[in-house]
């Protein structure tokens, strides 16, 4: 797996409050053994257009409590499968958090985006860096504060997810 | 010493470290590791990837077939297969086949969750086991293979909330109800990334059964976690399931609380969540009338023992409303078989109920009673999501086993008392 970069340039789709892993991926498909297979339902029933207009590196925006409900990994394996590049919100549930980092995509909390959902809206063009922790927008010519990935988790980002890392970790034990 | 609220005691003695504290990242070792379908999908490909060929200890991993049980389609019974062979090749010690149970019930029924242990498990419902004073949690797929190549998972030690519960619980009142008032006051994110701690002299009234709905729907809350305890009656309920030893943890006196909470349920009435999120209860009063088209009593929340007796004392000699389904899933063979033969299922079934395997199946949205667009189910379990058991515009009020019962012969949302 190439070594992933630290800062996101993309489009933002936003989205809302307590979007479930049930928003984002159904249990209805949960049956198959093909993540690439079930990705084009991504957001089946919120935004039907969102698997088929998604591009590479584009930023899921959201506000708080994203991916509340279910622990099912595919929720956050499916957005990889389309290549968001990056997965922002005021606030996560804390298994979504943890998948989303695992298969090495980085979830980043950005606070004012509750308060202030004008911050970014969907369709605008924003760029991120996990390492300074900073949101740039270019429609508003902003920089925001986000918080600062943890060199921590940073090394699941640059690993690729943490399969490639416990691929190592076997070879040493 | 170090005073330490019961999650941060368990992963003290789970990790090399003297003395843990909330914030800190800790990697922990595991008791148990619970997995079901989800090894099947998505575990097993990462264990292959990442070129895991025996796991850590087959002797604390327990595999459970429960979400889509009895298979449904060709898909699901491939996983199944897929998972029965991981278990025969990796020599895996615990399974449970199709018909055994919900994962949350088997693990307490068959004794893998003890008092002081960590457990892990790929369902976010894994927070039950923590009414038998255990720290049990949920994590995704990628976790588990981490955890099963080494036994060992990072943990942020998360920080504790205390709920307190107090007064005599009125009749006709559940837990349930209890759990969705706390979900009401808290919120979806009112315990986000920490830990509950249950205390207070109502538990004492309450069954194990009715503790177990409390540590359920903690991840409702957004807990990693939800620990109670342990009395007596744990500690004897466990010594019974399991000859494997344990060493209970209780909290200290003076452990730090990152927020408390007190609840007098003396006078708690019927709760119900609206659609389409677990806080939106509302006292049952305040939703009557409503039509229903399905109501359903199972679920990992509430498809136990106690459950089914409540629901049946109130369908008793009753028939169900015409236009309703009501759907019935024992959350165990065991709790099947116990209700069978003292006459609870045949209590339920005379009143029109369906009893159907014990599966998620509904719950969850796989099978076994799913809704079609404009219904309106009634359900004991614990997502009432958009689409969460089937059409994007279904509709789902959760409510505890008595609340259900009432509904399902009137036909309509009803006050149970």
């Amino acid at each position: 797996m190439p070594e992933q970069r630290t800062t996101v340039e993309g489009k933002a789709w936003r989205f809302g409050s307590n979007i479930s892993t049930d928003d984002i991926i159904s249990a209805a498909h949960l049956t198959s053994l093909s993540i690439e297979e079930i990705a084009p339902f991504a957001f089946e029933n919120l935004r039907p257009e969102f698997a088929k207009n998604v591009q590479p590196n584009d930023i899921i925006v959201a506000e708080e409590n994203l991916g509340i409900g279910s622990s099912r990994e595919s929720a956050a394996a499916i957005l990889r499968s389309l290549g968001v590049g990056a997965i922002i919100a005021a606030s996560f549930a804390r298994i979504f958090f943890r998948n989303a980092y695992n298969l090495g995509v980085p979830a980043i909390e950005f606070p004012a985006i509750a308060k202030d959902p004008n911050l970014v809206r969907d369709g605008d063009r924003i760029r991120i860096d996990l390492k300074e922790g900073t949101l740039f927008n270019h429609r508003t010519d902003q920089s925001h504060q986000i918080t600062k990935v943890p060199p921590f988790l940073i090394q699941y980002i640059e690993a690729g997810g943490a399969i490639p890392l416990l691929k190592q970790k076997l070879k040493t034990i | 010493m170090t005073q330490q609220t019961m999650a941060e005691k368990i992963l003290t003695t789970h990790s090399d470290q003297k003395a843990v504290a909330p914030g800190e990242i800790v990697e922990a070792f595991v008791d148990v590791a619970m997995s079901h379908e989800m090894m099947g999908t998505r575990v097993i490909p990462h264990l292959e990837e990442a070129g895991v060929t025996k796991v850590w200890d087959p002797s604390r991993v327990v595999m459970i077939l429960d979400h889509w049980v009895p298979a449904p389609t060709v898909e699901a019974a491939t996983i199944h297969q897929r998972v029965r062979n991981f278990v025969r090749d990796f020599q895996i010690q615990h399974f449970y086949d199709v018909g055994s149970g919900v994962c949350h019930q088997i693990l307490v029924e068959e004794g893998h969750v003890r008092p002081g242990e960590l457990l892990v498990g790929t369902d976010s419902h894994t927070t039950t086991g923590g009414a038998f004073g255990a720290l049990t949690t949920g994590i995704g797929a990628t976790d588990m293979a981490i955890v099963l190549g080494t036994g060992r998972l990072w943990f942020r030690v998360p920080d504790t909330i205390k709920i307190t519960i107090t007064g005599k619980l009125p009749a006709k009142v559940m837990g349930k109800d209890i759990i969705l008032n706390i979900l009401y006051r808290l919120g979806v994110e009112g315990a986000s990334f920490q830990a509950i701690e249950y205390h207070g002299d109502t538990l004492k009234q309450l069954s194990l059964d009715a503790w177990m709905t409390l540590t359920n729907m903690a991840v409702e809350v957004g807990a990693m976690a939800a620990l109670i305890p342990p009395d007596k009656r744990v500690l004897d309920y466990v010594k019974q399931q399991t000859p494997q030893s344990f060493t209970p943890v209780y909290p200290d006196e003076k452990a730090t609380y990152h927020q408390t909470h007190e609840l007098d349920v003396s006078k708690l009435v019927p709760q119900v969540a609206k659609p389409s999120l677990p806080s939106n209860a509302v006292p049952v009063t305040e939703v009557e009338g409503i039509h229903i088209d399905q109501a359903l009593l199972g679920s990992c929340t509430n498809g136990r023992l106690e459950d089914l007796r409540v629901a049946a004392q109130i369908v008793k000699d009753k028939q169900i409303a015409k236009d309703v389904r009501f759907i019935v899933n024992p959350a165990s063979r065991r709790i099947y078989l116990t209700a069978l033969e003292e006459g609870t299922i045949g209590t339920l079934v005379k009143a029109g109920a369906t009893i159907g395997p014990a599966t998620c199946g509904a719950c969850f949205g796989g099978h076994c009673g799913l809704l079609a667009s404009g219904e309106i189910c009634i359900s004991t379990s614990n997502r009432n999501f958009p689409g969460r058991m089937g059409s994007a515009d279904s509709h789902i009020y959760l409510a505890s086993p008595a609340t259900v019962a009432a509904s399902a012969i009137a036909g309509k949302i009803t006050d149970p008392r």
